[in-house]
């Protein structure tokens, strides 16, 4: 299959549409396993102490952590992944059969930090798709807004990530 | 205890300033342990023999964890009277186990705010070592004060 006009006509029926979700609580734990997988020894992300003496209410999130979580609930049984492992929900607003789909990078603002403790609600909307005619062939970019806000409503990080259709 | 505040001051920098390199060789438990902590299932990070069928030589550095690797570049450098305020990654190469990736960046910018901070922009590089190939690009915004 080939991305065409078609796709990109079928894709653009969800630009706009805001779906929010509650992430839950970010604990202390996942934020020192982060931590550690990215081989990170800044304290602020360890040591409570460390965080309170620099004015923050407990440990910090590395920036880039909540963005980098893949699923944030349990995730489908085996049978609800694809052969190459992803979640076959993950893709439910693109037309993923037959089409290879890439990240294509991201833009991410840091808003305020994100501390252990803090509940958390990612709000999305795709911004817009278009179809661009590569050397090796069409492709479409799909542009997403991901905004995390606190139980308050805080706007804590707002990312713009672009995905490849090909 | 007391809070000290360390880092580098606005005033003092100029346009095509070179930051502390970072470098990070990332290993299969690493990325394992990165896959697990953000609940990403995807083979291509966890399973060699998955990777092989894609015609990739190992498992592959996960496009967060190249970011993760950007944003201590920078956080290293500012300290901690620093704060990143943004980062925009593209990853343009894969990388694996063992590769030696050296982060690097260059001040572009100097946007002082008031008389106490201002704004800080620098492109970054994420470079393999043992072919100069450039795996990810970046441009960041630290805030610092003056």
């Amino acid at each position: 299959m080939t991305v065409d006009e078609s796709v990109l006509a079928s894709i653009r029926t969800q630009v706009g549409v805001e779906t929010s979700h509650d992430l839950g609580q970010i604990t202390a734990v996942m934020i020192r396993r982060y931590a550690r997988a990215i081989g990170e020894t800044n304290p602020l992300y360890y040591d409570t102490d460390v965080a309170r003496a620099h004015g923050h209410a407990d440990i910090v999130a590395p920036p880039n952590f909540v963005t980098a979580v893949s699923v944030w609930d349990e995730g489908p049984p085996e049978e609800g992944l694809r052969s190459d492992g992803v979640p076959l929900s993950a893709l439910e607003s693109l037309p993923a059969q037959g089409v290879r789909v890439m990240g294509g990078g991201e833009d991410m603002e840091f808003h305020a930090p994100i501390t252990a403790g803090t509940s958390v609600v990612e709000r999305t909307a795709m911004l817009d798709a278009e179809l661009v005619q590569g050397s090796k062939g069409a492709f479409i970019v799909v542009r997403y807004r991901h905004e995390f806000v606190d139980q308050d409503g805080r706007l804590l990080l707002t990312s713009t990530r672009k995905v490849l259709l090909r | 205890m007391t809070a000290t505040t360390t880092g580098p001051r606005l005033d003092d920098l100029r346009i095509g300033d070179r930051i502390p390199e970072l470098r990070r060789t990332p290993t299969r438990v690493q990325l394992f342990r990165y896959s697990a902590i953000t609940w990403n299932t995807h083979r291509i990070h966890v399973d060699p023999e998955y990777a092989a069928e894609e015609g990739y030589p190992d498992v592959l550095v996960q496009s967060h964890l190249h970011g993760a690797f950007l944003v201590s570049l920078c956080t290293d450098w500012i300290g901690t009277a620093g704060r990143l305020v943004r980062l925009e990654v593209s990853v343009k190469r894969f990388a694996v186990p063992g590769d030696v990736l050296v982060c690097a960046g260059e001040v572009t910018g100097i946007e002082p705010v008031d008389d106490t901070q201002g704004l800080v922009h620098l492109d970054l590089t994420e470079t393999r070592e043992a072919d100069g190939v450039v795996c990810a690009i970046a441009s960041a915004s630290v805030a610092l004060p003056r």
